[in-house]
């Protein structure tokens, strides 16, 4: 009894320990997008595996260019984290983003297009959608600098932020 | 000797633009531009105040290179100078001074004009030289000067705590520049109401889109529009009473105009497309816009009375960021030849559909237009950094503008100021 119940505590500390570690990038992540905000994983009553946590931490979905179509290989990511919001009810802020080219209202128009796609997405998996708010910052806060074309691909994004 | 004393002042006088943070540098050479002298009088007599009209001359050299139009010389001796302008500074004890000049014409001796002017205290010596150089300018181009006119533009640096945003505010050569509006996330799209005296702009502060509007004398803002989605590219009607703007509250973005009056707003454009950045037409009845209804962003102009839009741009695969002459004659816009090539900065002449491209970097954007039509100020790039970009609208002549530190973007020219 005491072993295995040390077993679980065991289990429990490296669930803890990855949790930990999950949330460190996802704060990196949101370094200098302004509200301080806790990744996914931490919030209280979370139960999930560690692959749904692994998936939870990726929070960045990357798009084509003059694109706002989500890549396929995105579903896993997108369904984490429509379970995680549905069992948590945190309220969350899709961020839009687009690479440098071309004028920056009509930029922010597409990243706004990218977050609005993202956001359908995760009502579609049953997501409220009073949960998610959408914001667009066009090409104004470029994560990638430079002007070649993987700074460019790097920009074209649209980011899951979970705000307290 | 004595020749290279006045190199050694005229270099000196431009780095001396150490104050302001946008510095004047010529990094492309001018076609046509018409040799000018401006310089002292032999007739100013030195004063035991140190004060001489080689401190409103500086200014109006830089002026006068600025606009693209003339090669402003500190002496009369260059071969192919047609025009002088002399000027003296008397003074008359307790930061009171006399400024005098006259604008000769060098082969005909003639003086074409000439002006004195009386009180001036030595804190108004730079703002009496853009005074000049509006009456110098007119005086030879027919063109009202723009000499005397602010540029708002977006300053972004870069710090240990990332970035940092703030909307300034400075004199047409850049000096005297102030902050409006500090931020830690980006501020877009300052617009000048027509009577120069308030600027909209687009603020993420609060980590949302929102639209304010200040009044910048005193920096009072008010909040505007907050709706969910995207609240951008507020345009002025020439009138004051309408602000356009772009909200996707409804799903994609539209414009909207809201009376400034009643906060009441009015929708104009629909449909599942992309529609943004409008520009007024100077009798407020119509609004130039970007839109992707057609596919890609090409520039429509929208009939306010019947709600219908037309097409403008059939030229080149990208035309956004439409901005109309004084004269309502041409168009100046973000213009894209053909997929994969460079954005520059080009012009449509409206009756003809003729394009003309003045700018011939890779990435320039955000054109705004002199209150006088002549001069086209935009963003370009200058290595990983933003700095602005000056070109006259006929292409000829070119400047760089480049800031002392971080990034300038979306300049925005003032109206004339009384």
């Amino acid at each position: 009894m005491y072993t295995r119940g040390l077993r679980h505590l065991a289990v429990g500390l490296v669930l803890c320990l990855g949790v930990v570690g999950c949330s460190h990038n996802a704060k990196q992540g949101a370094k200098g997008q302004g509200a301080y905000t806790q990744g996914a994983g931490e919030g209280a009553g979370f139960v999930g595996s560690e692959q749904e946590r692994e998936l939870l931490s990726r929070n960045k979905i990357y798009f084509a260019f003059d694109s706002s179509g989500i890549d396929a290989g995105y579903a896993d990511v997108i369904n984490a984290h429509a379970n995680y919001m549905r069992q948590t009810n945190r309220p969350v802020r899709i961020e839009g983003h687009a690479d440098e080219q071309g004028s920056r209202e009509y930029n922010v128009a597409l990243g706004e297009r990218r977050a609005r796609a993202v956001a359908n997405a995760l009502a579609a998996q049953g997501v409220a959608p009073q949960q998610i708010a959408i914001v667009s910052f066009g090409k104004e806060k470029p994560e990638a600098m430079g002007h070649s074309e993987e700074a460019h691909r790097l920009n074209r994004r649209a980011v899951i932020v979970y705000e307290n | 000797m004595r020749i290279f004393l006045s190199w050694v002042i005229l270099c000196v006088s431009i780095s001396f633009n150490a104050q302001a943070r946008l510095n004047i540098e010529i990094t492309e050479g001018m076609v046509a531009a018409v040799p000018i002298a401006v310089m002292k009088s032999e007739e100013e007599v030195r004063n035991a105040h140190g004060t001489s009209f080689e401190q409103l001359a500086v200014v109006i050299r830089n002026d006068l290179r600025m606009c693209g139009r003339f090669e402003p010389l500190m002496s009369a001796q260059e071969p192919g100078v047609e025009n002088i302008v002399l000027g003296k500074v008397q003074a008359l004890g307790n930061d009171n001074f006399m400024v005098s000049f006259q604008l000769l014409d060098v082969y005909k001796t003639n003086v074409l004009t000439q002006q004195t002017f009386q009180g001036v205290k030595q804190q108004d010596f730079r703002k009496l030289a853009h005074h000049i150089s509006d009456v110098i300018y007119e005086k030879l181009t027919g063109i009202r000067g723009a000499f005397s006119t602010r540029v708002a533009y977006v300053m972004v640096t870069s710090t240990m705590n990332g970035k940092r945003y703030s909307l300034e505010l400075a004199d047409a050569d850049g000096f005297n520049p102030i902050t409006l509006v500090k931020s830690k996330e980006p501020i877009m799209s300052p617009s000048w109401s027509a009577d120069g005296r308030q600027l909209a702009f687009v603020s993420f502060e609060k980590n949302r889109a929102e639209i304010y509007i200040m009044k910048v004398a005193t920096g009072q803002r008010e909040l505007l529009s907050r709706f969910p989605g995207i609240n951008g590219a507020p345009a002025w009607s020439p009138d004051g009473r309408t602000l356009a703007v772009v909200l996707s509250k409804n799903g994609t973005p539209k414009i909207y105009l809201m009376d400034l009056m009643t906060k009441t707003l009015t929708q104009y454009t629909d449909g599942l497309s992309i529609d943004t950045e409008p520009a007024w037409s100077k009798d407020g009845r119509t609004l130039y816009f970007t839109s992707n209804r057609g596919g890609k962003p090409q520039i429509y102009r929208l009939d306010l009375a019947t709600k219908k839009a037309e097409r403008i741009t059939y030229v080149g695969e990208y035309n956004a960021r439409p901005m109309l002459t004084p004269d309502g004659k041409y168009l100046v816009m973000m213009h894209r030849s053909e997929r994969g090539g460079s954005f520059n900065i080009a012009s449509q002449e409206l009756a003809t559909g003729q394009v003309s491209v003045l700018t011939h970097a890779n990435l320039d954007e955000s054109p705004t237009l002199s209150p006088n039509g002549a001069m086209v100020l935009y963003g370009t790039q200058d290595g990983d950094r933003q700095v602005l970009g000056l070109v006259t609208l006929d292409g000829r002549g070119q400047l760089r503008l480049p800031a002392r530190e971080g990034s300038v973007q979306e300049p925005a020219w003032s109206p004339f100021l009384s």
